[in-house]
């Protein structure tokens, strides 16, 4: 297992924990359309990291059965 | 094989996925989908000896390179849509889960074409060697 994509999906899961903990704080203080955005900010950020995992997965499945 | 490596990052990943589900149901998804993104790449790259060895073996048996290739393309297709479906069940679109699935036997329906068509070529043969011998 690659180190490198492993602390990649740590990194995701602790975006992740982050929005949930910033969502609630933002709700409790009354500002629900932010708790909002930022959940949509970190949603964009980990998908544009996870881009390139899938990609080398794909190309790798690519080269190996010759599609 | 490092199993053992594999699956304590499966559990340690579950474990993650079930806090970061309670905060936010989309972020969970993307976890899930790059954990099974390194898995599965770890599982990738110990597969090229067997494929060389599946390679060799129909190839010592006189079977098509096309066919093997065929073959090993369902294969990987038939895992892939297996995968994307069950993460699209996960987080609760099951219709969306079963329209991949479906998309998936489509898409080796047409790819095993050739497979079938040399099926039915063998078995007309056959039936015309037959006929011819009565």
């Amino acid at each position: 297992m690659d180190p490198e994509m492993v602390s990649l999906v740590i990194q995701i899961a602790a975006v992740g924990l982050l929005v949930a903990v910033l969502q609630i704080v933002l709700e409790q203080a009354g500002k629900g359309e932010w708790a909002m955005a930022v959940t949509v900010a970190g949603l964009i950020v980990v998908m544009f990291s996870l881009v390139e995992l899938i990609t080398s997965l794909f190309d790798a499945v690519r080269t190996m059965v010759q599609f | 094989m490092n199993i053992i490596q594999i699956v304590g990052f499966a559990l340690t990943c579950a474990l993650l996925l079930v806090l970061v589900r309670r905060g936010s149901a989309p972020l969970g998804l993307l976890l899930a989908v790059g954990a099974s993104g390194v898995i599965l790449t770890a599982v990738v790259s110990h597969l090229p000896p067997i494929l060389d060895a599946l390679n060799e073996l129909a190839d010592r048996a006189g079977v098509q390179m096309l066919y093997i290739r065929t073959i090993f393309q369902v294969i990987a297709v038939a895992y892939i849509v297996d995968i994307g479906a069950q993460l699209c069940s996960d987080v609760g679109e099951g219709a969306l889960a079963k329209n991949i699935q479906l998309a998936g036997k489509v898409i080796i329906l047409v790819m095993a074409v050739p497979i079938i068509i040399a099926v039915a070529d063998v078995i007309i043969d056959l039936l015309e060697q037959v006929g011819g011998g009565l």
